[in-house]
């Protein structure tokens, strides 16, 4: 049996550093302003600032583990560490972890469109596009889905941008202040879910492998990191000064209803489908990057020589799984702020945490 | 070959999909709505008012076009529906068994609540408007004494629909205007309460042309001061001087005009502009009793007098600064003593300024904030500068 | 609805399955065939409308007590 990779893809520094910025803060963008602002109040951006450092420590971790294993990805090096049989078991535990949100930004997709712009239509329609756009994207492979990403999030963060310049005649400084009103409490609570979607920087231990230079790893990350962090911030500075902190935490989608109102003149107005282009495209990128990452680790474990048979049955799982995993848009907010950071932090901080701690101790890997 | 059948698939599946006309409705087979009215029974019903767009009417005759200017006016311009349920959706719903066309709420200019409605408390039926997809946070939102739906039965002489007319008019900020935006924050806020725009329908005007003047008895909506609410409820109105004075103590300063007696010629006035204006608030808690220190500036221009002032002297600029700083101090203390005095209500956002410096005090007063407002002590300081005087200092003159 | 269905499993078992055996691929056949059966048992009884449990309340089940008991609401 020649030993012939996965993936045969490579990926630049800019590449990965743009594919990172893209897998965060699509999600973010979309409904986190509003989450966070519900507890820190007009302090919603410092929330994310402390989410951004513990995403930094998370990227720490997670790229010290990896760096112990060149040319491995996660799911290689899980039986390394822990032993064959846990080792994969947990492994598929992260399989699902990334098909579960690849699931899960396909339905935020889909509830968004029928929520705002198209009731009458029924979601799955949208929930089999997304999955189905995803699944190929997907199946040309890693180089296609960065490459793609290099010609969106430029767009996009400039589309944002230029948002926020139109909307300025609508802020009131006011409406920020004061400043540092909430208490420790209420600034944990609103920072628990941005940082849980930080966290998904664990990704990062897949895609590592596939970096054409490996160097500047850490410099990178953190780069992306603090990208994104100054996109979230603009937006939520930018939702906030337009609609008062109470105010921002009642709409579902605050950086729609804040571009709802731009009108400069009574000529530049009606600009929503600009927050539909930014969240169709870098959602479809997100969607596509853990569609990739689940069947290239089952592939991983189960020893396979190519990836790309499992794509379409694991479309047929993301779509059920969209479908199935809540009953309404309520029922998803509520489970993205209560149960789901602790969920995913268990995957993106502590097991890797963990996982890194038995390394330093037994050893496997380099250094 | 599998490929080709492949790229067909694919290509079949595009071309279904990309048309995206699942939820599609047409321009023709939409009812645009141009004004919106809310009314609250006598029955304890609410009345909901449209003022829909005929586009038919809008084409032919356009702007200019027909006798007296104006839209055509042989021809309906608008179509003013209206039915009452018990809540907004339930007479929406009633209405669009009628109405041949989808409503379509996304153009819509203005949102106009009668009194009843206001008295009784605008929390009923204002989450219509918020949770509507298609509803903006752009629309301008007024109280009128009238009945709303009367007020909307209107057309105006200058723009296309009496809807648009007042949209325009709040444009030009020459009152107390606010948008639905601005309403919801006051409405969730403790620190404020909301403030209105009072309009009211009344005769202005009269048509000119051959015959015209008797057949043409010209009603217009118009801005006539403010709607003062304690919470969600309606408990006073303000004319147009008091909202004068409103709007210097909310720092919502554009285009106001204010006349002073000259300083030297006893009977004769002065007419100024101001240009800019700015609020500054300074709350100050001491011994469990809150003040407001409050400080405004003006800088205003000389638009004409009526004797001969002579503005190149420097003593005479001092005067007129002086005397409108009194003026302007004058009908602040009239809207402060009709707002803090009567009405008891703290409609300036006082509350929020006092939140912004003390927060702690703040957790402790927030929810008996308009009493506390009601016996604050409130100091005014006025400063004014004279910037420009038109297109002269001194006019010509017999005297000198 | 579910005839819809069949035509999608029935496509991708066309469309991949040949290629597998042509080039004797049996491991990523069996693999094939476990993820679409698993996808297969999601989805099928989703278009014939039975309730089927969502997978969040097992997670909600195990995450909530920790949810609820580090950051009382």
């Amino acid at each position: 049996m020649t030993d012939k990779i996965l993936e045969g893809g490579k990926i630049d520094a800019r590449q990965t550093l743009y594919l990172l910025v893209t897998m965060i803060y699509a999600t973010l963008i979309l409904f986190i302003p509003q989450n966070t602002v519900a507890h820190a109040k007009q302090d919603a951006w410092l929330s994310f600032l402390v989410a951004f450092t513990g995403g930094v420590i998370i990227s720490l971790v997670v790229i010290n583990l990896s760096l112990r294993f060149p040319g491995q990805t996660l799911f290689e090096y899980l039986p390394l560490i822990l032993g064959r049989f846990p080792g994969k078991i947990i492994g598929f535990f992260y399989v699902w972890l990334f098909i579960h949100f690849c699931a899960l930004v396909d339905r935020e997709y889909c509830s968004h469109i029928v929520a705002v712009f198209m009731p009458e239509t029924p979601g799955e329609v949208f929930l089999i596009h997304g999955t189905i756009m995803a699944a190929y994207i997907a199946y040309c492979g890693l180089e296609v889905l960065a490459r793609l990403n290099q010609l969106f999030l430029p767009l996009n963060a400039g589309l944002l941008t230029t948002l926020f310049v139109l909307v300025t005649p609508e802020m009131k400084v006011i409406n920020i202040l004061p400043v540092f009103d909430t208490s420790l409490l209420s600034l944990a609570k609103s920072t628990i879910t941005p940082l849980s979607w930080f966290g998904e920087i664990v990704a990062l231990a897949v895609i590592i492998p596939y970096l054409a230079e490996q160097k500047n790893i850490y410099h990178l990350t953190i780069k992306a990191l603090f990208f994104v962090l100054i996109l979230i911030e603009l937006a939520t500075i930018g939702v906030l000064l337009v609609f008062s902190p109470t105010l921002t935490s009642s709409y579902f989608f605050p950086v729609l209803s804040g571009t709802k109102m731009i009108n400069i003149a009574n000529f530049v107005e009606r600009l929503e489908i600009i927050p539909i282009v930014i969240w169709v495209t870098s959602g479809t990128v997100k969607a596509a990057l853990f569609f990739w990452a689940a069947a290239l680790g089952s592939a991983q474990l189960l020893g396979l020589k190519d990836y790309r048979p499992l794509l379409l049955p694991l479309a047929v799982i993301v779509t059920a799984l969209g479908y199935l995993l809540h009953p309404s848009i309520i029922d998803l907010l509520n489970f993205l702020t209560q149960a789901f950071p602790f969920y995913a932090l268990t995957f993106e901080f502590i097991i890797p945490f963990l996982l890194l701690i038995i390394v330093l101790i037994k050893g496997p890997g380099k250094k | 070959m599998k490929q080709k059948l492949f790229l067909i698939l694919i290509l079949l599946f595009i071309t279904i999909n990309i048309s995206g006309c699942w939820s599609k409705k047409e321009l023709n087979e939409i009812a645009i709505i141009l004004g919106t009215g809310v009314d609250y029974t006598k029955d304890n019903k609410i009345q909901l008012t449209y003022q829909l767009a005929r586009p038919a009417a809008f084409g032919g005759g356009g702007m200019g076009g027909g006798p007296g200017g104006g839209a055509a006016m042989n021809q309906n311009i608008t179509w003013i529906v209206s039915a009452t349920g018990d809540t907004v959706f339930d007479a929406q719903s009633r209405l669009s068994q009628q109405i041949p066309r989808h409503l379509y709420l996304g153009h819509n200019v203005v949102l106009i609540l009668g009194e009843r409605l206001c008295r009784h408390g605008v929390l009923d039926v204002i989450n219509f408007f918020h949770r509507q997809p298609l509803s903006r946070g752009t629309v301008w939102i007024m109280a009128t004494p009238q009945e709303a739906k009367k007020v909307l039965e209107s057309h105006s002489e200058l723009q296309m629909t009496s809807a648009q007319a007042i949209g325009f008019l709040a444009r030009l900020r020459t009152g107390y205007v606010l948008r639905f935006r601005d309403f919801s924050q006051d409405l969730a806020s403790r620190g404020t309460n909301p403030v209105l725009t009072r309009v009211e329908l009344k005769r202005q005007g009269v048509a000119q042309g051959p015959g015209l003047e008797k057949i043409h008895h010209h009603q217009e909506i118009i801005i006539t001061g403010a709607a003062i609410f304690k919470e969600d409820k309606l408990i006073g109105w303000l004319d147009c001087q008091e909202t004068q004075g409103l709007r210097w103590l909310k720092g919502d300063i554009h285009k106001m005009g204010i006349i002073i007696p000259s300083p030297i010629y006893p009977d004769k006035n002065i007419s100024l502009d101001v240009i800019k204006g700015n609020t500054k608030i300074e709350p100050v808690y001491q011994k469990g009793k809150v003040k407001f220190y409050l400080g405004i500036k003006a800088e205003i221009d000389v638009i004409e007098q009526q004797d001969e002032e002579d503005f190149t002297r420097t003593e005479m600029i001092k005067a007129v600064e002086n005397i409108t700083a009194t003026k302007i101090r004058q009908r602040v203390k009239i809207s402060l003593d009709k707002v803090q005095g009567e009405y008891k209500v703290d409609s300036f956002g006082f509350g929020e300024a006092f939140h912004r410096k003390h927060k702690k005090e703040w957790s402790k007063l927030k929810n008996r904030w308009d009493e506390e407002f009601a016996n604050a002590q409130v100091y005014l300081t006025v400063k004014v500068k004279l910037k420009d005087t038109g297109m002269q200092g001194r006019r010509a003159s017999l005297k000198r | 609805m579910i005839f819809l269905l069949s035509l999608v499993f029935l496509g991708i078992i066309c469309l991949e399955v040949p290629p597998l055996v042509k080039n004797k691929k049996w491991r990523e056949l069996i693999a094939f065939a476990v993820f679409l059966w698993l996808g297969m048992v999601l989805a099928v009884p989703l278009v014939l409308g039975f309730d089927f449990p969502s997978p969040t309340k097992a997670i909600e089940t195990i995450f909530k007590p920790l949810a609820n008991w580090l950051i009382p609401s």
